[in-house]
């Protein structure tokens, strides 16, 4: 991430603490742009979109705590955003070999569900959030299509 | 017959004034009058934000180009149809921005004792080619394929980013005991 731009992000010296504090002992160990951006994004009420971390709140405070997990969300968002669609296709094959469910289930509660869809920061532009969503919505029939691909194969 | 000559003399000023800036546009002097708070739709404009690299990715030729080694004509359907619905809301919403820092202009050249005329034609002709190359892009995106308009979308982004300086350009700052009060 640009540590100039998250300083200057996070005037709070406590919010920066935490936020580098976030970076070393959780999200570097995530392997993935996108399964940090889906582990910040389950960090957050559902309800009041408040983002909520016991273990840094009790060592940095709320807030501090807040803005750390709110920039580290939107900078994680950003780059995904920018991100070609080979780029995020990648990051969804490293997303499901990470994850526990097996590929076929995942593709289709994906597909079906779109639960990636309440993994987007709430303060981003509207426009780069669908972006964001189409592309991971076409990296999914990528992979669903190669997939059916190998199934038929002899 | 004079309605058409009319016609033909706005017609004409607007053209030059289209050209004059076009050859003028890389050496626009940016000094102090540049400096106009600028709102934030005219910030985002300005390039100073996360959003100018959305014309790219939207019209992006990688991706396209991505799609078609997959050899699916289904992905490829998809991504056009994902791709226009894109390309259209986000022409949608530039043409809606640069109205918006138009009439944001217009409010607050009315307060202003010493208008740039050169300058304020020079916006003006900028105003219109912006809205009419969405027009036009808009048109492309529909009957195209989705990354066709990509030189336009990248012209379009480059422009819309001189906006901002360019209408700075026109209205110096105005001193504040000069602001309304009050906007409806």
């Amino acid at each position: 991430m640009n540590r100039v731009n998250t300083t200057a992000r996070l005037a709070n010296p406590d919010a920066l603490k935490a936020y580098d504090d976030l970076w070393q002992r959780t999200l570097g160990k995530i392997p993935g742009e996108l399964n940090r951006m889906i582990y910040l994004a389950s960090t957050r009420d559902y309800n009041s979109g408040r983002y909520h971390h016991a273990g840094l709140e009790a060592s940095f405070g709320y807030d501090a705590v807040k803005q750390a997990l709110e920039t580290a969300h939107q900078e994680i968002f950003w780059k995904l955003t920018r991100s070609s669609l080979e780029q995020l296709v990648a990051e969804l094959e490293v997303y499901i070999r990470s994850s526990a469910e097996s590929p076929e289930e995942l593709l289709r509660t994906w597909r079906t569900l779109q639960p990636y869809r309440v993994a987007i920061p709430l303060e981003v532009d509207a426009m780069a959030a669908q972006l964001l969503l189409s592309n991971l919505k076409l990296g999914l029939e990528v992979l669903q299509k190669r997939r059916s691909q190998q199934a038929t194969r002899p | 017959m004079n309605l058409v000559i009319l016609l033909f003399v706005l017609a004409a000023v607007l053209m030059w004034a289209s050209l004059h800036f076009l050859r003028a546009k890389d050496r626009l002097p940016v000094g102090e009058k540049a400096e106009v708070e600028l709102s934030n739709g005219q910030a985002e404009l300005a390039a100073g934000g996360d959003l100018p690299f959305l014309g790219d990715a939207i019209f992006s030729e990688a991706d396209w180009d991505f799609i078609r080694g997959e050899h699916s004509p289904l992905l490829t359907e998809l991504f056009r149809e994902e791709r226009r619905g894109l390309a259209a809301r986000w022409l949608d919403k530039s043409a809606e921005r640069i109205r918006a820092i138009r009439e944001d202009h217009l409010r607050n050249s009315r307060y202003s004792q010493d208008l740039d005329v050169l300058a304020e034609l020079k916006l003006l002709a900028l105003f219109v080619y912006l809205i009419t190359l969405c027009r036009c892009m808009l048109l492309v995106v529909r009957v195209a394929e989705p990354t066709t308009p990509r030189a336009l979308a990248l012209h379009f982004e480059k422009m819309a980013g001189r906006l901002g300086r360019e209408q700075g350009a026109a209205l110096p700052p105005l001193p504040v005991e000069e602001l309304p009060r009050s906007r409806p």
